[in-house]
């Protein structure tokens, strides 16, 4: 057990950390500032400070609240199907050899394949509305795929032939054994997939350009030569895809720690 | 009614005339036994003889060369392996739970109750760790709790002491020993020391190939 003063230095250690750390986003946002005012030019650079007022009063108006949501569980929908399609096929794939090599080649073209002409692509076979959706399922499907597929590979054969020796079968077995098994390989296919499909996402937003969403915006800044609104959609893009890897960092942490202290 | 059905059903385990090897090396050469039911019986032999061939041949988990392995009916069984073999990233509660899946309502509690009273008896801490986090010789308790309290008629430990100090195996035997008085039990061990933990235990050797009684 952890002595008080070991928990004090600890503490210490950490703040210190986020100290040096703060010392050092605040250096680039001063060398920022600085840089913004020596061009003296709005349209090449502006400075964080003007970003922010630019931020503040977007923040303000419905359009920017609706452009988030809207972009945000378009994206997180595709995400969503991603997550729960790739794990199924992970478990059918580690089931059945001919279906894991019918998907190889499958998911390791969705691996190779650039987003822009995933997005091109899925743009003649879809309405706009829905590319998001779709290059966001594309992105994160072969993370997740590939990480449960390892997880279920990676279980140790010994835990398999405990369960035959004690007859836990079927459910059982994938409830109690495999589940505890791919829960970590899980939990990083998640992380990883999340902030990727965030940034395809948009990314395929500012080439499909649906309405009310933060590609159309982020598009119309560089259009009109906005560089303030192009800063301030990119902060927002930066912000949103943090707090959502926070988030879910800390969902299934949780989760995980739940169910690891189950009795 | 066969030699090896009793009230509880046909609990048969033996073996006739089986051969086993791994690639060149050949473990047991036309070994023939039949372990008689609801008695233990105490299997020695050096390292390397095939003790722990012949669990798993009759567990099921190889299968012989040539010859027969006969496991009746009406066996449940349960075990603990060599190695540990427990799930790293959960409680040495849901660990030990692990045999009986579908408890629930009263069942479950009752379970519960009697887990935690196994495992202050074996001197396991109760807690919310994962078993990963448990020192080598907690572990090995949680694999032989997973396995005394699985609801098995048969149960075949593979040198279940082993890395143990002597107290912690005096309190282990102590809880272990009455709970698995009534069932048919195969213990491999290489310390004669074992013997004294069962009354009027039935004994084998594993030697040359073959499976003899003393």
């Amino acid at each position: 057990m952890a002595r008080p003063a070991d928990r004090d230095d600890e503490k210490g250690g950490r703040l210190r950390t986020w100290v040096v750390r703060l010392a050092c986003v605040l250096f680039w946002l001063a060398a920022w500032e600085l840089a913004a005012r020596a061009i003296d030019a709005r349209i090449l650079l502006v400075g964080p400070l003007e970003v922010l007022a630019r931020l503040a009063s977007l923040v303000a108006t419905g359009e920017f609240w609706a452009s988030v949501g809207v972009s945000l569980g378009r994206i997180g929908l595709g995400f969503l199907a991603a997550v729960f399609a790739g794990t199924a096929l992970a478990a059918l794939a580690s089931r059945s050899t001919v279906a894991r090599e019918l998907l190889a080649p499958v998911m390791g073209a969705m691996k190779a394949v650039p987003v822009a002409s995933f997005v091109i692509l899925v743009l003649l076979w879809v309405s706009s509305r829905y590319l998001s959706v779709v290059i966001a399922l594309v992105m994160a499907l072969p993370i997740v795929y590939t990480n449960v597929l390892e997880g279920i590979r990676q279980t140790d054969p010994g835990l398999l032939e405990m369960c035959d020796v004690f007859s836990v079968r079927g459910w059982d077995r994938v409830r109690l054994v495999y589940v505890s098994e791919v829960l970590p390989y899980f939990r990083a296919a998640v992380t990883l997939a999340l902030g990727l499909s965030w940034k395809a996402g948009i990314a395929a937003e500012v080439i499909g350009l649906p309405d009310f969403t933060i590609g159309e915006h982020l598009y119309d800044a560089k259009v009109y030569l906005d560089t303030p609104d192009l800063f301030a959609w990119t902060v927002t893009i930066v912000v949103v895809s943090v707090v959502l890897e926070a988030l879910v960092t800390c969902v299934m942490g949780r989760l995980v720690e739940r169910w690891e202290a189950r009795p | 009614m066969s030699a090896g059905s009793q009230a509880g059903g046909d609990l048969t385990l033996a073996l006739h005339d089986v051969w086993k090897g791994y690639g060149g090396l050949r473990v047991l050469a036309g070994a023939t036994a039949r372990f008689e039911p609801l008695r233990p019986h105490v299997i020695m032999g050096p390292s390397g003889a095939g003790k722990t061939t012949l669990l798993r041949l009759l567990a099921g988990l190889e299968r012989p060369d040539a010859g027969t392995v006969a496991r009746g009916a009406d066996v449940r069984l349960g075990m603990t392996f060599q190695e540990d073999r427990l799930c790293e990233n959960l409680t040495a509660t849901a660990n030990i739970r692990l045999p009986s899946p579908r408890l629930d309502g009263e069942l479950l509690e009752r379970f519960l109750a009697f887990e935690r009273e196994a495992m202050e008896a074996c001197g396991l801490p109760v807690d919310a760790r994962p078993v990963r986090e448990l020192s080598g010789g907690q572990r090995r308790r949680v694999a032989i709790l997973r396995c005394v309290l699985a609801e098995a008629n048969t149960v075949l430990f593979d040198e279940p002491l082993k890395g143990m100090d002597e107290k912690t195996v005096e309190a282990v035997m102590a809880f272990v020993g009455p709970l698995v008085a009534e069932r048919t039990v195969l213990w491999a061990t290489h310390d004669e020391r074992d013997l004294a933990f069962f009354e009027d235990p039935v004994l084998w050797r594993v030697e040359g190939g073959h499976v003899l009684t003393r």
